[in-house]
């Protein structure tokens, strides 16, 4: 499948960076004239990535956030967010709902938004090296949303 | 910006804008440092002029209600859209908060009638 648009951003891991993120992503959405439900799942799902590679990648700490965003001539988005942090020892248990290391005031539901928010979600995660996430989304096509409308009428 | 209103035992806390990992933080201590004073024994949460949560709002909701059951008060979230609803629900927050989303209850100044008995 050929490739319609693609751009990579990185931004240093302040937590105020996290809206500017969402913000670029809906920004190269914008000439595949998304859908409104489709921005809000997708900004969802990257503002989840971002957040976990800035509280637990980097502990907080200063490091380089990138971000890839590919669009597919099928509409499939393909969001890969990269650390390069301190990686995650167990996968499986840091993608169990509720299992969290961050504190009483995180849900620890951030893997299983992404998942929920997004059509796959495959993490890829080294110790001591980084940990990418890549969000799979296709997306709706307006004609798509007007049949819908259609038939329901 | 965040407006709290103190009704009888009722607290209402109106927030604005997108609530993320970088704003939570703030509206924490906004919100505790004012329920923690008035100990209010409904804590109701409108997320009528939010456009954006992720999760560190139920984070936030789920820190709330935490914080409230110290004197036995209740969390009441309003006006949540139909995404913040998926992930409290993920979150199990409706074991611990009730919801009022109310279509008129999205301007302000409408709120007075739910305290007139």
């Amino acid at each position: 499948m050929n490739i319609l648009n693609e751009a990579t951003i990185s931004f240093v891991s302040n937590s105020g960076n996290e809206a500017f993120a969402r913000a670029s992503a809906v920004a190269f959405l914008l000439s595949a004239d998304p859908t409104v439900n489709d921005i809000s799942d997708i900004k969802t799902a990257l503002s989840e990535a971002v957040t976990n590679a800035i509280i637990h990648g980097y502990k907080n700490a200063k490091g380089k956030i990138y971000i890839n965003l590919k669009l597919f001539e099928d509409r499939k988005l393909v969001i890969k967010v990269r650390d390069k942090g301190c990686g995650i020892a167990d996968i499986k248990k840091a993608m169990e709902p509720l299992f969290t290391t961050g504190g009483e005031e995180q849900a620890g539901i951030g893997f299983a938004v992404m998942q929920s928010f997004s059509d796959s979600l495959k993490v890829k995660s080294e110790i001591n090296k980084g940990t990418t996430v890549t969000i799979v989304k296709k997306l709706c096509c307006k004609d798509d949303v007007k049949n819908m409308t259609v038939k329901r009428q | 910006m965040i407006t709290v209103e103190m009704n009888d035992d009722t607290m209402v806390v109106r927030l604005a804008g997108d609530i993320d990992h970088h704003t939570a933080g703030e509206i924490r201590r906004y919100i505790d440092e004012r329920a923690q004073i008035m100990k209010p024994l409904v804590l109701k949460m409108d997320f009528a002029a939010v456009p954006f949560m992720d999760s560190s709002g139920i984070g936030l909701i789920l820190g709330r209600i935490r914080l409230l059951k110290l004197w036995n008060g209740k969390v009441v979230l309003m006006n949540i859209s139909e995404s913040v609803s998926r992930m409290a629900k993920m979150a199990g927050v409706f074991n611990f908060a009730t919801v009022e989303n109310k279509a008129e209850n999205t301007g302000r100044g409408n709120y007075k009638n739910e305290y007139i008995k």
